[in-house]
Order: structure tokens, then sequence, then C-alpha cells
């Protein structure tokens, strides 16, 4: 038993498949072509095409030359709009889409670069099921369609098939063209809310080791090193000796951080990830030195943009 | 004609400071496009690629007085400004003014002062004047800036942020020479012998008029369209959060009309927009970047927006 | 898809486009529908203009209907009735206002425009003048513009509207003058095709549907009935009635006396027509004859909702659809709807029935009882002095009779007024002793009210008196206000004679027109020279109706015949009008994909444009970044010959200049330089 959203998407696909192979590939970067170009006239364009024959009609019955002039005019227009609304998709560049990683559970952005090298291509639409974007791209002005997708799970977001549409000048006709783009966004596991606390020590994490953390008492103080963080500047302790002098923690006396995937208290591999992820941005967020061991993957240590961003892209591939 | 032996000496300005920095044309140009046009100048580089050797050349070359200043984290803001000491003889406070009372200053690795300290240079470079108990001393006139920045080494470091960052009006790396040129500079003579021997070519009088000459450079309609689409391009582009602002704009004109003078000119063409985008760029786009694992530098970034936008747009469009 | 175009919210600024395209399309309603439609239909659209600004909130559901319900009795309060064409026409108007009270969407937006189209069409019905045409054009440049801007607005669907606030984009740059630019430049784009509909779409000859009569509602001109005031509110509308260009000779004014409904019957205060005034004439009682006193001339007669047409006296040959009454009336067998064109040769000198039959007779004699006690017993003294003489071709006395009443006009103090006094249940006695002021209706009606006291057979016949002669188009306009009213009494052997009674009281009306006769202007806005200046501008009118209104099915056969084609088989007909519409579509779409126009207005701009363009075509590639220099860097790569490669540096120059620099670099020596530089480059590449 499939569904009518299944059934839809599955001959979507086949069709895709059927004008992709017939017609040319419909994979960015690509300038679109006589080939890939749809235009059927909308359906407000059929209600106004026959509204013109009745006036033509009417006008023929009663000989009103008047009528008729306008009537004839209002088919021309409506004739020759057709070769326009073509036109303005014809030789337009669509680039691979551009995404940034988000963290699951917020929207994923693709921005499609679009470019015209000729002429102002008026009111671009991006369709995914619903207008999602529109633009109006002038020639030598760099823009971009955007179409968001609400990530649900950590991986890789795939964009999917998109159509590029427009019905302008006036809506009589629908012009449009498929894109299938093999664009992705990476996804990050959500991070947890209040996540367990660093584990410190690096080997286990224990609820009581927690409290110690951050506890100026515990700790020795030594001389300002090159490289310290500022936040663990002992600034009452510099000003008395005039000069600066650092705490020292426990913590680092007993080495790094390791976010470590086998000490994790709890089961659940999306559970474990989604802690791990916000460890990471803890541990980014107090500019520690960390590492971290996923099962069959190891980050060493480090710290920084980079660093961050590869750990949580680790995350967000695990076993995938 | 004063204006012609004036650019003359410009270039002779220039070819002097290229005979110690070999091989680094462009850079030589930008360091002094960003001089024109009365901003600070901002290299980001690794040690020992001859940052110092081009802001002593270029200084002696100016004929203006100048100092080096290295950061390092336990610098106060008075290593910079100055302090007042008291005098017992006279009962009073002395003013010792720090190193920034000097034309042309190089704050080397400007990343490892704290911010405080950094905030202190800042406030001089952006207001060229500094508040010492609370009385305020005008810097000397001209008064150019150049901070160095080490990408790679950053541990315990405090990278400038984004706003400060666009104090500085053009950034560059040096970068290593090309084979050739590191042949040449490898058989030549000592750096620090040669420094020894240079003469100044400029004068500080000079310097004054070619900063006024860059301002009255003109700027057409059709230029500043340019100027503008690039700007707007750099706000829609995909990816960044936000773009060029508009300081960032006149910074853009301001350095073109520098270019400008460079090459002789009294007006400015695209290519000099060209020629100081990528500078322009370099330390304000990047930064805006934040979660990107793409591949796009700064560079890429700013090649592909001066690619997208044409120079010359019709100005209207008909359906 | 539909669903969620649907629910598109409209921005105010499409909506005030289309708002103010509604109010421009609804405004000739002026001149058509009564004032309480046009007024309703206005506070529609003013109710939505206040509810944008303000951000009202919509109408309640419950006083839709009721807004339906008042607007239908407001139609037919108006009109007393509820079908015709003007009545549709005004229901189109008062569905459209009604349409944009509830205008929310897209689709709203799009269904009135499209009845802002039709309504302005539904004009021509009634208007059909070169100015209504330029009107109708405006408002469907506008409707057009208006679809343009709906077009090109996005805002986001209710489902990602919420999620993206910080995304949205700015504002779409949404054309106002220049957009509609673009929308004019559309319809030429497609007027060629328009016009080769225009002309070779075969027209019908005879109309797919009868017009009903009833649908017809004629509201100006002449009407069948004459009662007091009825021509006298005619004088003040200036509106041409036809024009008539002379085929051989012009009368003088004096002797143009445009015949038009012939009345008879009379109840003592209105005059109408008879049933069997309408009877055709035997066929042997027409003149057949033309001497040389004989008048061809042709009529363009604006439409007038009637079935009469005008003529001189007497009509000898007439158009083929149309026959002639017992009244002597030309009589078409279809209501004038539209401008038509008709040829009529007339004889004066033609004497109408000799004899009048009995039935006729009496007719021409019936008057209501109880009614003019006065003047009958007048008419009596005047018959006591010229008794009735035996025989009845004896009419001398009659003439006398005629001739002492139309002096009595003449002496005594009648005045020709634009103001009489209303007439109370005897109007002619009191007209007659009393009040002796009136317009021609007036005139003619005493005049022959009194032959029929006098057993004279007479009859009132109405029509046009006169007309303005234009010179320079060498036709003659008659105007509504030239409508006028005499009499007609019938002797023994001398059949039906033209008495004008008028011209005893005010004889410069019959002279040299209406207009003459007051000296003071009818209302604020007429002037002598207004008057003229309409007059002569009356000319383009009139061409308009020659070359554009007159087209029909007969004039298309006539261009076929015309082009030797008159007797082509029908393929060949239907290849002569589908060919030039194919090659017309063919030309315009060739056209519109091969011409992509980055225009500048800049014509330096578009000279060195075309320099890339032709570089690029001989093999060079450039990128749209590339500045002057760059290309010409491009270009001397790959070029041999040291003058060709300075060309090219010299273009690059002479751009960077005349951009650039404060330098006048003269456009002339520009394009030239760019010319010569190109040439020389191709010479070396090619």
């Amino acid at each position: 038993m499939i569904t009518a959203k299944q059934f839809r998407q599955k001959s979507q696909a086949r069709f895709l498949d059927y004008i992709s192979r017939r017609r040319g590939p419909l994979k960015p970067p690509l300038q679109l072509g006589y080939r890939q170009i749809f235009i059927i006239p909308s359906r407000f364009g059929a209600g106004f095409a026959v509204l013109l024959l009745v006036m033509t009609v009417a006008g023929l019955n009663y000989n009103n030359n008047l009528a008729l002039i306008l009537s004839y005019l209002l088919l021309a227009i409506f004739l020759s709009v057709s070769n326009l609304g073509y036109r303005n998709l014809r030789g337009l560049n669509i680039s691979p889409a551009i995404s940034k990683p988000v963290f699951a559970g917020n929207f994923a952005e693709f921005n499609i670069p679009v470019s015209s090298h000729q002429g102002q291509r008026f009111a671009l639409e991006c369709w995914q099921e619903e207008c999602c974007d529109q633009l109006t791209a002038k020639p030598g002005r760099p823009a971009s369609l955007l179409i968001r997708k609400k990530t649900e799970k950590r991986g890789r977001l795939s964009l999917g098939p998109w159509k590029l549409q427009s019905a302008w000048p006036f809506g009589f006709y629908r012009v449009w063209s498929w894109i299938v783009p093999d664009d992705t966004c990476l996804v990050y596991p959500a991070p947890v809310e209040n996540p367990p606390p660093l584990p410190w020590s690096g080997s286990s994490v224990g609820l009581s080791s927690l409290a110690q953390a951050g506890d100026d008492e515990l700790h020795g103080l030594r001389d300002y090193q090159a490289g310290d963080p500022l936040n663990r500047i002992a600034w009452r302790s510099s000003a008395r000796a005039d000069r600066l002098i650092t705490r020292e923690s426990e913590q680092q006396q007993s080495g790094e951080i390791i976010l470590d995937w086998d000490y994790l208290p709890v089961a659940g591999t999306e559970l474990r990830l989604s802690i791990l992820c916000a460890w990471v941005l803890e541990a980014e967020k107090q500019k520690l030195n960390w590492s971290m061991r996923l099962p069959g993957e190891s980050l060493t240590k480090g710290s920084g943009r980079g660093h961050q961003q590869r750990a949580l892209s680790l995350l967000a591939l695990y076993d995938e | 004609m004063s204006d012609t032996s004036l650019f003359h000496r410009l270039q002779q300005a220039q070819a002097q400071v290229n005979q110690l920095i070999v091989g680094k044309r462009e850079a030589v140009e930008t360091a002094f496009a960003c001089l024109l046009a009365g901003g600070h100048l901002l290299i980001e580089d690794i040690p020992g690629v001859g940052k110092t050797t081009l802001a002593h050349t270029l200084a002696i070359t100016l004929g203006t007085s100048w100092q080096r200043i290295q950061f390092t984290s336990d610098m106060l803001p008075a290593d910079i400004v100055g302090v007042s000491i008291y005098q017992r003889q006279s009962d009073s406070f002395e003013f010792h003014p720090g190193p920034v009372f000097n034309q042309l200053i190089l704050a080397d690795e400007i990343n490892r002062g704290t911010p405080k300290t950094q905030s202190a240079l800042l406030e001089a470079m952006a207001e060229n004047q500094v508040t010492v108990d609370g009385k305020t001393r005008e810097l000397p006139q001209p008064f150019f800036v150049i901070a160095t920045q080490n990408p790679l080494d950053t541990a315990g470091t405090f990278p400038l942020p984004d706003s400060q960052l666009d104090r500085f009006l053009l950034s560059i790396s040096l970068g290593y020479p090309a084979p050739d040129e590191e042949r040449k500079l490898l058989a030549g003579t000592d750096r620090q012998v040669m420094l020894k021997q240079l003469t100044a070519v400029l004068q500080t009088s000079d310097l004054a008029s070619l900063q006024q000459q860059t301002r009255d450079v003109f700027r057409s309609e059709e230029l500043l369209n340019y100027l503008q689409a690039l700007l707007s391009a750099s706000r829609e582009w995909p990816g960044l959060k936000s773009g060029l602002s508009p300081r960032a704009g006149l910074a853009l004109m301001h350095c073109a009309s520098a270019i400008a003078v460079l090459s002789g000119r009294d007006y400015c063409l695209p290519e000099d927009i060209q020629r100081v985008f990528l500078n322009l760029c370099h330390h304000r786009l990047i930064h805006s970047n934040n979660i990107d694992n793409s591949d796009n530098t700064a560079e890429q970034l700013s090649a592909d927006i001066l690619a997208s936008v044409a120079v010359m747009e019709a100005d209207h469009h008909r359906i | 898809m539909n669903k969620a175009i649907k629910s598109l919210p409209l921005s105010s600024k499409a909506v005030l486009w289309l708002l103010g395209s509604l109010l421009i399309a609804s405004l000739p309603g002026w001149l058509i529908f009564p004032s309480a439609i046009m007024l309703f239909s206005l506070a529609m659209i003013a109710w939505r203009f206040l509810n944008l600004y303000y951000n009202w909130r919509p109408l309640p559901n419950w006083l839709k209907p009721l807004l339906v319900i008042i607007a239908m009795a407001t139609l037919y309060l108006t009109y007393g009735q509820l079908y015709g064409r003007r009545i549709a026409a005004a229901m189109l108007l008062l569905m459209m206002s009604l349409k944009a009270v509830e205008l929310h969407n897209r689709r709203d937006a799009r269904v009135l425009a499209s009845l802002g189209v039709f309504l302005a069409t539904t004009y021509f019905l009634f208007l059909q003048n070169p100015t209504m045409l330029v009107y109708g054009l405006t408002i469907v440049v506008l409707l057009l513009q208006s679809l343009n801007v709906l077009q090109l607005e996005f805002i986001p669907t209710t489902a990602t509207a919420d999620q993206r606030p910080s995304l949205l984009r700015q504002v779409p740059e949404i054309p106002g003058i220049s957009g509609l630019i673009s929308s004019l430049r559309i319809i030429l784009y497609a007027l060629p095709l328009g016009i080769v509909l225009f002309i070779v779409f075969p027209r019908l000859a005879t109309p797919l549907w009868g017009v009903p009569e009833a649908a017809l509602d004629g509201k100006s001109g002449l009407s069948d009935e004459m009662s007091p005031g009825s021509i006298q509110n005619l004088f003040m509308d200036d509106s041409p009635a036809f024009r008539v260009e002379f085929l051989t000779r012009r009368p003088p004014n004096s002797e143009l006396y445009w015949r038009g409904p012939v009345l008879w019957n009379f109840d003592g205060r209105r005059w109408s027509t008879l049933y069997r005034g309408y009877r055709i004439i035997p066929p042997e009682q027409l003149p057949a004859v033309t001497t040389e006193q004989s008048i061809r001339y042709r009529v363009q007669l604006e439409p007038s909702e009637r079935r009469w047409l005008y003529a001189l006296d007497y009509v000898v040959e007439k158009p083929a659809d149309s026959r002639l009454t017992r009244g002597y009336q030309l009589y078409a067998k279809q209501p004038v709807t539209n401008p038509r064109t008709y040829s009529i040769t007339s004889e004066p000198a033609f004497i109408d029935i000799p004899e009048l039959s009995g039935a006729y007779r009496k007719m021409a004699l019936d008057l209501p009882a109880g009614y003019n006690p006065e003047a009958s017993d007048w008419v009596r003294q005047l018959r006591l002095q010229y008794p009735v003489q035996q025989p009845s071709y004896n009419t001398e006395n009659d003439i006398l009779l005629i001739k002492s009443v139309l002096e009595y006009f003449n002496q005594e103090e009648f005045y020709y007024s634009l103001n009489p006094p209303l007439l109370g249940h005897h109007s002619v006695d009191e007209f007659l002793f009393d009040t002796r002021s009136g317009f021609c209706e007036h005139y003619a009606s005493t005049f022959t009210v009194l032959m029929r006291m006098a057993g004279i057979p007479a009859r009132v016949v109405t029509g046009y008196q006169g007309g303005y002669y234009n010179q320079a188009g060498e036709y003659l306009l008659v105007r509504q206000s030239d409508a006028h009213a005499w009499a007609e009494v019938w002797l023994d052997g001398k059949g039906w004679l033209r008495v004008d009674p008028t011209s005893q009281v005010a004889p410069e009306r019959i002279l040299s027109g209406a207009m003459d006769v007051f000296s003071n202007p009818r209302n604020w806005h007429d002037f002598t020279w207004l008057r003229e200046l309409r007059n002569n501008l009356d000319l383009i009118q009139h061409f308009w109706n020659n070359w554009v209104m007159d087209f029909s099915a007969y004039s298309q056969s006539q261009i076929l015949k015309n082009l030797g084609l008159g007797k082509l088989g029908k393929r060949w007909i239907a290849l002569i009008i589908l060919l030039p519409i194919f090659l017309t579509i063919a030309a315009t779409t060739l056209f519109l994909l091969k011409y992509r126009s980055i225009r500048s207005r800049n014509p330096a701009v578009r000279a060195y444009r075309s320099y890339l363009k032709q570089l690029e075509k001989a093999g060079f590639k450039f990128s749209i970044s590339d500045d002057a220099s760059t290309v010409a860097h491009k270009v001397s790569e790959k070029l041999n010959n040291k003058q060709s490669i300075a060309a090219a540096w010299l273009v690059a120059e002479s751009v960077n200049k005349y951009f650039y620099s404060k330098q006048a670099i003269s456009i002339k020596a520009f394009e030239t330089l760019v010319k010569g530089s190109l040439s020389k480059i191709l010479r070396d590449k090619g």
C-alpha cells in the first residue's frame, strides 16, 4: 500500500529520470536551454484566453471595431508573452547550491546562485512543493535563490529535485525547468540541552567531579605563560604580585580533556552523539584543548574553529 | 612641474622599496596605496618573509620617524601611549611619550597583545590622538601603522575582533618569494647593510600633498556604479552573513584612488578597484563566515565576487 | 500549487496599482451609467483604498450579500428593468467594484484585472470615438502592469513566513514607471499581430445572434415621441448625430431638413408615431425619377440604437437594408448600434401622395376631445374668413388660412426661447394666447393642431435641420443640438407640404443654425471659440469613422477585390487569412528570441558593447568582469600586428578616458575611434 505522496514522489522521480535521459543533464552547474524549459498556460492564462475569445466573438457579432481592436491586441499580447516567458529562463545559469552545516532541528539553507549574462530575469521562483523564494536577477549581478528545509536527523541532507519557475510577465503562462542537483547540506547532531558536565578527568564522568570545576580555592597558581587563556588569569593575585598569574587547575595537570564515546553513561547512538556534540561546543566555548574518541574514529588534541568543525563533521557522519 | 617631479619621486620611492623587498611589487604598491589613502596596513604572514624589513624600508624611504612595537601578552597600554612619571625635582608629573608618538609604527604580532593594549593602539589609529591622564595629545602627522599578525601560530593569542579589523584599510600577505627572486635575495647584499645605505626619497610634505591628490582623484558615475555593484554583490553573496559595510565601500574608493595616483592618473578606473579589492576584502569577509567548512578562502570569495560583477552594466533593461 | 497561490497575500503596492487601474477603468462610466451606480462603485473602490491606508479590518461576512442586494436594487431602481446592454455593462461595473472590496490575494487580483479588461471592452458598445480607444488601451496597459507587479512580488507562503522573518529579502524592487514602459513595450511587440488580426480575421457579414430591441435603450438622439421640451433637451447636446458628404451639389442650409420620425398621433400633450405610419409605401408610389435637382450624398450615422435613418426629402435611391414608410421615413432593418454609412439620392421636387386615403386622412385630422377650446374658436373664426372650397383640389382658401396663421406667429409677440414657461392642460390655448414663447416643438405642435382644427390634414415631422459645414473635410456635421421639429400639411393635388412655423418666429434658426438664435451661452462652458474648435476637431472623428469604424466584412471583401483576389476559392481565402497571421507570429517570435536587449541609453556604452560583441564573434573570449585594459590585454595577446595591438590599447584608453576621467571626449570621436580600431583588429585577426 503506497500513499498518494509516495506515489507522487515515485512518478516524479521517474519523470525526472526520463527527461534527464532525453533532454540532457539537469544537474547544476547548468545553463538552461530549450530542452530543459517547459511552458504551458496557467489556469489564469487559460481563463483569460477564454475571456478574450468571448470578447472577440462579441466584437465580431456586433461588428464593434473598437472592441475588436482591443480583443485582437490582447490576443496578440497573450501569444507573444509566451515568448517572453520562455526567453526569461533561457540561458540562465544555475550553480550548485551553497549550504552551511546546521544542527539537526534547524533549517538547512541552500543558497542557489543564479546568474544571467544576458538581460534581466524577472520573478524567478524556486519551487519545492511550494514557492520557496523569488527574485529578479540582473545581468552581471550575482543573486541566489534560497530553499530552506527543516532538518530532522544528522547526516547529509540532500536538496532534492526542485523546480525553477516563473509566470512572468503577466501570469498567463507557467514556464519551468526541473533541476536535479546532488547538493547536500551537512547536518550536525542536535546538541542536547543541559548536557552532563565536561569529563575533566578524562577517565569517566561522575557527578562528584563536576562541583569542582571552576573552584578557585582548590587550584594552585603559577606565573603566566604565553598562550594561557585569558579567563584563567587570576587577576586579583596578579594585581598583588604585580605580574600576571595564572590559575592552575587540577584538570590541566591531569592533561587534556578527552570526549570519549565509551565513557558516556548513556545508551543509544544518537543520544551519545548529541551529548558529544554539546560537549564539543562547550569545550570550544571554554577555549580548551580537547580530543575526541569515537568507535573507529578519533580526533587528536586541538582547539579552534577548524578543530570543532572536524569533530562535528565526524559526529554528523558517524556510522554512515 | 612639481606634480611630475612629485610623481617621479613617488616612483623612485617605490623602486627603492622594491630593491629590498624583492619580487613583491604588488604588495609594495598596496602598502603605498594604503599610505596614500591615509589608512593603516595589516600584514598577515608567517615570520621571516620581510615584514619588518618592509616597514623599516618604508620608514626610511618616506623620511619619517618610526618605531617598532613588539606586542606581548604582558604589555600594558602605557607601554604604547606613554606614561606620566612623577618628577621629584619639579614636583610634577612629566609625560614620557610612548612609541606611538612616531609617524610610522610597526606593530609586530599585534594579536599577542591583550585586548586592552590592542585597543589602545587601535584607538590611536582611529582618532589620530591619544588620551593620557585625561589629556589629549595629537599624534604626529602622517601617522601610519603597519600591524602584523601570524595566522598560523594562534595559541594564546587574542585575535582582533571583526570590528577592529575594519580599522585596517588593507591587508596584505607577502608570502614566499618566487624561486628566481629568492635566488637573487640569497645572492644579494645583506638587507641590514642595504637598510643602512638607504636615504629618504620623499618628505613629509610630499606625503601630505600625495594624500591630498588621492582625495582629489576624479571618480565618475560609472565608476561609482561599479563600486556599488561590488558592495551589494558582497552583501547578497550566499554563505556570507554580512557583506562589505559602507565604511568598507569608502575604504575601497579611497584605496582605488590611491592606486590611480600611484599610476599617475587623476581619475579612478575599475582596474584600480579590482587591484585592491582582494586586499580590502581579505580581513573583512573571512571572519563573517563562521561555521563554514567549505574551502572558500577570503581570496576565493572576493575573486568570485569580482568575477560575477559586470564592469559596465547596462543602465536600463528592456523587456 | 494553486492553493499556495490562493493563500498568497498581496503587498500594498500591488493593491495600489490594481485599485488605481480599476478606478481609472471605472471612470468612463460617468458618460454611460446613472450617477447612482457610479457613486456606489466608486464608494466600493474608495473603501478598499481606505482599508489599505488605515489598515481596516475586512468587511464582515453578513454585509457582503447586503451590498450585493443594494447594488442590484440600485440597478433596478435606476433603470426599471434588469436586461439590456447598458444594464449588463452597469452590472459588470458593480460586480467589479464589489469584488474590489474583497481583494485579498493574488487570485482575487487576477479576477479583478480580467473584469477590468472586460469592462473596458463594454464601453465601446456606447462610446466609439478615438479618445475612448486611447482610454481603453490605457486601462489595459495599467491592468497588465498591475498583473506584472503581482508577478514580481514575492511574499512567502504562510508556512515559511513565520520561520524566516530574519531571512526575508529586502522588499522586492517593484518597477514603477519603468515597469509601465516595459508593459507598453510588450504591447508594441504585439501590435503587428493585432493589426494583422484586425484586418484579415474574417468578419461576420450577418450577426450570429440578433440584438433584441429590448436590449437597446437609446438614450440620446431623437425619439419617436415629442412633447414640450424634448427637442429643447437635445439642444444642449453637442455630440454628433451624423455627418454628410455631398456627392453632387450641396443645398443651402435652409433646405436641409433631415427627416426623422413622423408623428401622427396627438393626445393633447404628446405627439407619437402610429403603427400604421410605419407601413411601407407601396412600390408604385415610390419615386423613381432623378432630375438635375437630385442630390446624392453619403451619410455617416453615429450609433443611435434606433432603426430610422436620416435623409433629405424625398428619397429616390435608398440603402438595400432599409425601407420607406408611409410617412416617407427611411427605416432600417437593424437598429443602428454601430456607426454606419449609407448612400442616398434625394429628389426635392417629388410630390408625395397626391391622394390621401380615408384611413390616413382620419389619422391626420384626429384630435383629442376636450382640449383647447379657445384655439378651436379662433380657428373657427379664421375658417369663416377662408371657407372650405369645393371641389377639394381648389385649395386657395386653405393656403390663405395657413398663411394667416403663420402671419399671426410672425406679427404677434411670439418668442423663440430656450426656457419657455410650462404649459398646462390646454397647452395650445396657453401657448397661443398667453405664454407665446417656446422652442420649435411648441410651434410645430401648435401649428399642426391648429391645422387639424381647420380641417387640413397635418402631421409633425421631427429630425434635424441644417448642420455645420466643415470646409477642410468637405462634409456637413449635424449635431444633436440641430434637432428640429416642423409640420407638414396635406393639400389636395399638392400632396404633403412642409411648413416650418419656427421660421416665422426665428428665421435665423433656419438660415444659419440653431446656435445663432440665442446670444446667451447655453451653459458655463459654452463658448463660441470652443464650438469652433470642436467643429474643426470633428474632422479627426470623421476620418476615424471612415477608416476604422466602417471596417466590416464588406471592407474586407473590398480589399480582396482590390488585390484581385475576389474570386478565389474558399481554400485560398483561408490561406490568405492564415498566412499573414502565421507570418506575423513567426516574425514576432524570432524577433523576441533573437533580440535580447541589454540596451543602454548611453550611446558610448552601446558602441563599446558592440565592439566587444564583434570581437567575441571573431573568437575572443571575455568575461563580464573584464575592464577595458584586460580586454585590450586579451586581444593583443592574440594579435601579431603592432598597429592593431596599438588600436586595441587605444580603445582601452579611450574607454577609460570617456567613462572615467573628467576629460570630455565627443561621442562622435569615440564611436569612430572604436569602429576604426575594430576594423583594424578584425583585419589582423581574420
